[in-house]
C-alpha cells in the first residue's frame, strides 16, 4: 500500500494541489502573479460560452458512455459466457488494437466516417443512400462515434475481468429459482459486476469528457468541448494558466458530480 | 406411488462424446433417489437435464406426467442445490432464501413468513441478516437448501451439495437432509460419488457408469445382489474370484480359479461350462472356519480399525482375500499364520465377468 500511496501523492495529489493554488493566481501576459482571487471562477461561472461547452461536454460524454458501456457489457458477456476459455483470445485481440495508438485510431475513424469514407461509399454502393450522409463527419455525432470506438476496448477490460469472477452457477441458480434471462441479468449479473461497470463507465465518461483531440479532428465548428478551451488556456497566444487551472477544477467537480449521480442510478436500477 | 420424474430414452452427446446413452429412469413421488457414480459417468449431466440446464439430444423428461423437455429451467417445477451453494453474494441470507418467491411475485409478508419457516427448517433462524460470506460451509449449504425448497419444488435436485464439507459435518448433514426430506415428503434426486453417502440417505440408488444406469434398486438390494462385477466392486469392498465354469450338474456348478475350484449354486441360472464367471464374496461374510472351509492361505495383512479388523489372506500370488469382522473374532491371528476361511453359501454372488 505504501508505494501506491507515494505514487498517488507524487503524481496526483501534488500536481493537483499546484493546479488548485494556481487557479487563485492571476496572469498578466505570460507572467503568473501569485494572488488569492476568485476572478477566474467568477469568469467561468458567468460566461455563457463555458456553460454551453460544459453542457455539451456532459451530453457528449454521457451519450458516449451510454453507447460504450452496454456494448462493452454485451461483448464481455459473450466472451465470458459464450466463448468461455476462448474469450481470453478475444481479449488479446482487443489489447492488440490498443497498440495502434490513439491518434492513428482517430484518423482511422475519419477515413471511415468521411464524406467519401468507407461507411458512406459502402452505403452508396449498396444503394441504401443516394447522397453521402454529411452528418457522419465534422459533427457531434462523429465525435460520439469516434470516442465510442476509441473507448470501447478500455471499457471491455474491467467488465470482462469482473465477469470472470462470476461463476456460471450464480446465473444458473437465478434461472433455476424462476428468473428469466433479463431478470437474471438485472438482479444477479449486473449487481455482481458493479465494480467493473463503474470502472467501465468512468473510462467512457471521464475520458471522453476530458478529450480535446477527437473534437478537433472529427468534430465540426459546433463540436468543441470544454477540453478544447481548457487546453487553449495552457498553450500558445492568449493562454491563461490560472484561468485554465480554474476551469480544470470546475470540470473535475462537474464530472465527479455527474459520475456519482449515474452510480446512484445504477444502484437504484439493480435493486431487486 | 405416483411418478415424480420420468426419463424416457434420454441420450446426450457433447460433440462426438456420448455423455448419456439412452437412459430410462424414474423417481417416485416422495422418494429419495441417489445417482451414484465416478466422475464422468453422466450423473451430473442427467441431473442438469432434469433441471433444464442441458437439453437431451434424444428422449424426453416428464415431471408429474408433464413433458418439460423443452421448458427452460425457470419454468420447471424443479430446484437445484449447487455443489458450492451458489448463494448470491450481494444479498443477505433472507434475500437469498426469498429470491425465488420474489421472482414469482409473492407479496412481502407472505415471503417473510415463508423465509422464516425455511430458516427454521434448516435451523438458521438467527442468521437471516448475515451475508453469505459470513457463513461456514455447512451453514451456506443449509441456506442453499432452504432457498431451493422455499418455493416448494415438485422435485428437489442436489448436485453433490455435501462434497466440500469435512467428514463429521458431512455425516451430520446427511442425516439432516434425510430427515428434512422425510418431514416434507418431498422428492429428492441426489447426485454423489460417495457410496456411503448414497447408502445412508437413499430409498433407491441408481448406479451409473459410462453414461448408463447399470443398476437401480434399494441400497440393500444393490449391496446384497449386485448385478455386475462393476457394481459389486463400486459399492462396498468385495473379494472377486475370477474363473471358468468347468461343470454344471445337479444344480451346482464348479468354478475353476487360480486359487482353487469353488462349488457354486446354479439353480435357475443359465450357467454353462466354459463360461468366464466371477464369484463375489463380501469380506464381512467371511469367517474363520475349521469345518467346511472354502479357502485357505497365509495371513499377510492385519488392519486394525478399532471397531473392526480386516485380515488379508494370500490365496495365490495374485489374490489377497479379505475378511472383516469384530476385532475379537480374529483374536490370536498373526501375520504368517495359515488360516482356513469360509462363508455362507447365500453370501456369495456369481457374476458374469465383464472385464471390470
Amino acid at each position: 500500500m505504501l508505494p501506491a500511496g507515494i505514487f498517488y501523492v507524487v503524481f496526483f495529489a501534488i500536481p493537483m494541489l499546484c493546479l488548485l493554488v494556481l487557479s487563485f493566481w492571476r496572469a498578466k501576459g505570460f507572467e503568473l502573479i501569485p494572488d488569492f482571487t476568485l476572478d477566474n471562477y467568477h469568469k467561468i461561472f458567468t460566461s455563457p460560452l463555458y456553460r454551453a461547452l460544459m453542457l455539451r461536454t456532459i451530453g457528449v460524454a454521457f451519450t458516449t458512455a451510454l453507447i460504450v458501456v452496454p456494448v462493452a457489457f454485451a461483448i464481455s458477456y459473450v466472451m465470458r459466457f459464450v466463448f468461455e476459455r476462448r474469450g481470453q483470445l478475444i481479449l488479446q485481440i482487443i489489447l492488440l488494437s490498443l497498440f495502434s495508438g490513439y491518434l492513428v485510431r482517430i484518423y482511422a475513424w475519419r477515413t471511415i466516417l468521411g464524406k467519401q469514407g468507407l461507411l458512406n461509399s459502402t452505403l452508396q454502393w449498396l444503394g441504401i443512400i443516394e447522397q453521402p450522409l454529411e452528418f457522419l463527419i465534422y459533427s457531434n455525432i462523429a465525435v460520439v462515434i469516434t470516442l465510442s470506438g476509441l473507448l470501447l476496448p478500455l471499457a471491455v477490460l474491467p467488465l470482462y475481468s469482473a465477469m470472470l469472477n462470476v461463476s456460471r452457477d450464480y446465473i444458473e441458480a437465478a434461472r433455476d429459482l424462476g428468473a428469466g434471462k433479463l431478470h437474471t441479468l438485472r438482479t444477479v449479473l449486473v449487481p455482481m459486476v458493479i465494480p467493473g461497470l463503474r470502472t467501465a463507465f468512468a473510462f467512457a465518461f471521464l475520458l471522453s469528457a476530458g478529450d480535446f483531440v477527437t473534437p478537433a479532428l472529427v468534430g465540426g465548428s459546433q463540436s468543441m468541448l470544454i477540453g478544447n478551451i481548457v487546453a487553449d488556456q495552457f498553450r500558445g497566444i492568449g493562454s491563461n494558466w490560472p484561468l485554465g487551472a480554474g476551469m480544470a477544477f470546475v470540470v473535475v467537480a462537474v464530472m465527479l458530480l455527474a459520475y456519482l449521480t449515474v452510480m446512484r442510478l445504477i444502484r437504484w436500477i439493480t435493486r431487486w | 406411488m405416483t411418478t415424480a420424474v420420468e426419463i424416457i430414452g434420454v441420450r446426450k452427446l457433447f460433440g462426438a462424446t456420448t455423455a448419456l446413452e439412452r437412459v430410462d429412469f424414474e423417481v417416485g413421488a416422495g422418494e429419495f433417489v441417489s445417482l451414484l457414480g465416478a466422475s464422468g459417468c453422466g450423473k451430473s449431466t442427467l441431473l442438469r437435464i432434469i433441471a433444464g440446464f442441458e437439453s437431451p439430444s434424444e428422449g424426453s423428461v416428464l415431471i408429474h406426467g408433464e413433458d418439460v423437455t423443452r421448458l427452460p429451467p425457470e419454468r420447471r417445477p424443479t430446484n437445484l442445490v449447487f455443489q458450492r451453494g451458489a448463494l448470491f453474494p450481494h444479498m443477505t441470507v433472507r434475500e437469498n432464501v426469498g429470491y425465488g418467491l420474489k421472482v414469482k411475485g409473492w407479496e412481502r409478508t407472505r415471503i417473510n413468513s415463508r423465509v422464516d419457516e425455511m430458516l427454521a427448517l434448516v435451523r438458521l433462524e438467527r442468521f437471516g441478516d448475515r451475508e453469505p460470506g459470513q457463513l461456514s460451509g455447512g451453514q451456506a449449504q443449509r441456506v442453499a437448501l432452504a432457498r431451493a425448497l422455499a418455493s416448494e419444488p415438485q422435485v428437489l435436485l442436489l448436485d453433490e451439495p455435501l462434497s466440500a464439507l469435512d467428514l463429521k459435518l458431512r455425516q451430520q448433514m446427511q442425516l439432516e437432509l434425510r430427515a428434512i426430506q422425510k418431514r416434507l415428503g418431498a422428492t429428492f434426486v441426489f447426485v454423489t460419488h460417495d457410496q456411503t453417502e448414497a447408502l445412508v440417505m437413499s430409498d433407491r440408488i441408481a448406479i451409473m457408469n459410462n453414461g448408463r444406469i447399470v443398476q437401480y434398486g434399494t441400497p440393500r438390494d444393490i449391496y446384497r445382489k449386485p448385478n455386475s462385477v462393476f457394481v459389486s466392486n463400486f459399492i462396498g469392498a468385495t473379494n472377486l474370484l475370477r474363473g471358468t465354469v468347468t461343470s454344471v450338474e445337479n444344480g451346482q456348478a464348479s468354478l475353476q480359479t487360480g486359487s482353487g475350484t469353488y462349488v457354486i449354486p446354479a439353480i435357475g441360472s443359465p450357467l454353462k461350462a466354459g463360461q468366464r464367471m466371477v464369484l463375489s464374496v463380501r469380506p464381512e461374510a467371511v469367517r474363520l472356519q475349521g469345518e467346511g472351509a472354502r479357502v485357505s492361505g497365509l495371513v499377510t495383512e492385519i488392519i486394525y480399525q478399532g471397531n473392526n479388523i480386516r485380515v488379508g489372506t494370500r490365496l495365490d500370488p495374485d489374490t489377497i482375500f479379505w475378511a472383516e469382522g469384530r476385532d475379537d473374532e480374529f483374536d490370536g491371528i498373526a501375520i504368517g499364520d495359515t488360516v482356513a476361511l469360509g462363508w455362507a453359501e447365500d453370501a456369495a454372488t456369481i457374476l458374469e465377468d465383464d472385464g471390470t
